[in-house]
């Protein structure tokens, strides 16, 4: 293996490990930036429920969840209930299209009812949230969330404008606070309408959260009091927990991830110290030359350091082209993509460098009357 | 110009002592074109290299231009070579990712407070010196063996020292070459003044010389 050859496999290796841990950054580092950003709900005091009506008829479904609802208002533990297919870091909205102004866009749909956001504490910008008088509207009544107002409402308030809900009218009533599925999950614009169907999964806020073993049995209590044996609990757990469950995923990803990429990076280093001991262990003659024409072992140490910056440089210009690139395409936040560009050029030349310096070292220190008979 | 003091030079390992040098005394005036000569291991290489501070003897002094150099720290050293000293080889030491004349711009690199353009104009001079400033722009595996080695001259010559250290530099070209390299040191002798010690197996080169030091077994016998 001549040198050519070497610093070949040393370029493409550079060309490759900065590609990855650009796109490990530019895929990660977005979802940790959301870790610091507010769910715009409070899931703290909330309780879950989820049912299976198994095979029951939609009209027996409806009039099951409506008694449902009843009877648990009424539990002492309770303060509110609301029927929702929408469940915090479990089950978010449904893509759909709107259309306002012939200008036709998409966004998250949130199907809740008219207690969701008393239950979630979900704050109102401005507007008011739908009750159950607006349920007999020609209009859907619609609450957007700040973003999407942000995003399609430029100019002035969307309140008392219409939009297409798909093709149905939907009449904007309110705005509320931006809302995000998950501690990890992007701000994804979208709007709240009521439920249509009859709801399997009920939010609750309790009284008194101290004690989940009562408010746990209550709950189990009231559903089997109904007297429908078709009717299965399938969760009936804090919202807490299930943040809990879903962070656990979460974590356990994330941690896959960080031990390949930690393998694959000691692999990187060992390969390029490897490379770069070679390169420099044939050099040895040329070290001793340099020595006698007047080098000092400061001078030699710093042109193997300078040189491993600029075959960093070149190993990374490819890598960054497509970066670039990726970034004009908007597959990447530009904002991330620009900190994971230079994220992995930063480690890309640390790592380099930390490769570089102890064969740089042991070359500097070289006893030049040795190193000349190397050749 | 060059002093040696008692010199003495011994390799040891664990189970080895092997005596390189054994009490050298020598004195080489400045101006001096002085060949050294003897058999292989004989401790000729050694010397140029203990004269060249490019190793250190085990015992005594070294004085180079009115100047001790034998406890200078190893910076020091460097900078020494490089204003004091030029170099050159039997099998030319030319690195040949460079061009001609980036091989012979090497010392000035490492001199502070000379520019690019100045190194490169001084490289063009020397290169004219030995008659090549029309292979500037060649890489060392394009040229002879003779060319290379005036190419070696040339970068020993550049930094203007006041002594040039040649380990067989005709050991290697063929005896018309070899002439043609003789020739061109014998010049830089005389016409520049430069203090020359040579190292030969060759007793025609040799002889070409002011003084002829024999060597056998790390002594020096005449």
């Amino acid at each position: 293996m001549n040198r050519k050859k070497a610093n070949f496999f040393l370029l493409l290796q550079l060309f490759v490990t900065f590609t990855a841990l650009f796109l490990c950054l530019g895929l990660n580092l977005k979802k940790l930036g959301n870790y610091f950003r507010p769910l715009g709900y409070r899931y703290e005091d909330a309780w879950l429920v989820v049912l299976d009506f198994q095979h029951l008829q939609d009209e027996k479904k409806l009039e099951f969840s409506r008694l449902i609802q009843q009877k648990l208002r009424a539990v002492k533990e309770i303060e509110l209930v609301s029927a929702t297919e929408v469940i915090p870091f479990q089950q978010w909205g449904n893509e759909e299209k709107i259309t306002y102004n012939k200008q036709t866009s998409k966004a998250l749909g949130f199907e809740v009812d008219e207690n969701y956001s008393k239950v979630l504490g979900i704050k109102l910008v401005e507007g008011r949230w739908f009750t159950e008088k607006d349920y007999v509207l020609n209009a859907i009544p619609v609450v957007l969330t700040k973003d999407l107002a942000e995003r399609d409402f430029k100019q002035g308030s969307p309140i008392g404008k219409t939009i297409l809900i798909g093709d149905k009218p939907a009449l904007i009533i309110g705005v509320s606070e931006a809302v995000r599925e998950n501690t990890g999950a992007d701000l994804n614009p979208g709007f709240f309408i009521p439920l249509k169907t009859a709801a399997t999964s009920y939010l609750l806020k309790s009284k008194n959260t101290d004690n989940f073993q009562l408010l746990e049995d209550q709950i189990r209590k009231t559903i089997n009091s109904v007297g429908a044996s078709e009717i299965l609990i399938r969760q009936n757990i804090s919202l807490t927990l299930v943040k809990k469950y879903a962070q656990k995923t979460d974590y356990i990803q994330l941690s896959i991830t960080l031990l390949v990429f930690a393998f694959l990076l000691i692999n990187v280093f060992l390969g390029i110290s490897g490379v770069f001991s070679y390169n420099l262990s044939k050099r040895k003659a040329e070290v001793g030359l340099r020595v006698t024409m007047g080098a000092s072992p400061a001078d030699i140490l710093k042109q193997f350091l300078l040189e491993s910056i600029v075959l960093t440089t070149l190993g990374i210009l490819p890598g960054l082209l497509i970066a670039i690139q990726m970034l004009i395409m908007q597959y990447l936040d530009a904002y991330y993509g620009t900190l994971s560009i230079l994220g992995a050029a930063l480690f890309l030349y640390l790592l380099m460098l930390s490769c570089a310096f102890y064969p740089s070292l042991k070359a500097a220190r070289l006893n030049p009357s040795d190193a000349l008979h190397e050749e | 110009m060059i002093q040696l003091s008692n010199i003495e030079k011994v390799y040891r390992t664990k189970t080895i002592e092997t005596t390189a040098l054994n009490h050298i005394n020598l004195n080489i005036n400045k101006g001096e074109f002085v060949a050294i000569m003897g058999p292989s291991g004989c401790g000729k290489s050694t010397l140029l290299n203990i004269m060249g501070l490019l190793d250190t003897p085990t015992a005594g002094s070294i004085e180079i231009a009115n100047q001790p150099v034998t406890s200078l720290s190893r910076k020091r050293l460097a900078t020494f070579r490089n204003l004091k000293l030029g170099f050159i080889f039997q099998s030319y030491h030319l690195i040949n990712d460079l061009s001609v004349i980036d091989n012979v711009e090497l010392p000035l690199l490492y001199r502070k407070g000379i520019s690019g353009a100045e190194r490169r104009k001084r490289a063009l001079v020397a290169l004219e010196k030995v008659g090549l400033s029309a292979r500037t722009k060649h890489y060392p595996n394009q040229l002879s063996g003779g060319q290379r080695q005036r190419v070696a001259i040339a970068r020993a010559i550049i930094g203007n020292p006041e002594i040039l250290l040649a380990d067989e530099p005709t050991g290697n070209l063929d005896s018309a070459m070899g002439e043609e390299v003789m020739n061109l040191m014998l010049h830089l002798n005389k016409i520049d003044g430069t203090t020359i010690v040579m190292v030969t197996h060759d007793e025609h080169m040799a002889k070409k010389t002011q003084r002829i030091i024999h060597f056998f077994d790390g002594q020096q016998v005449s």
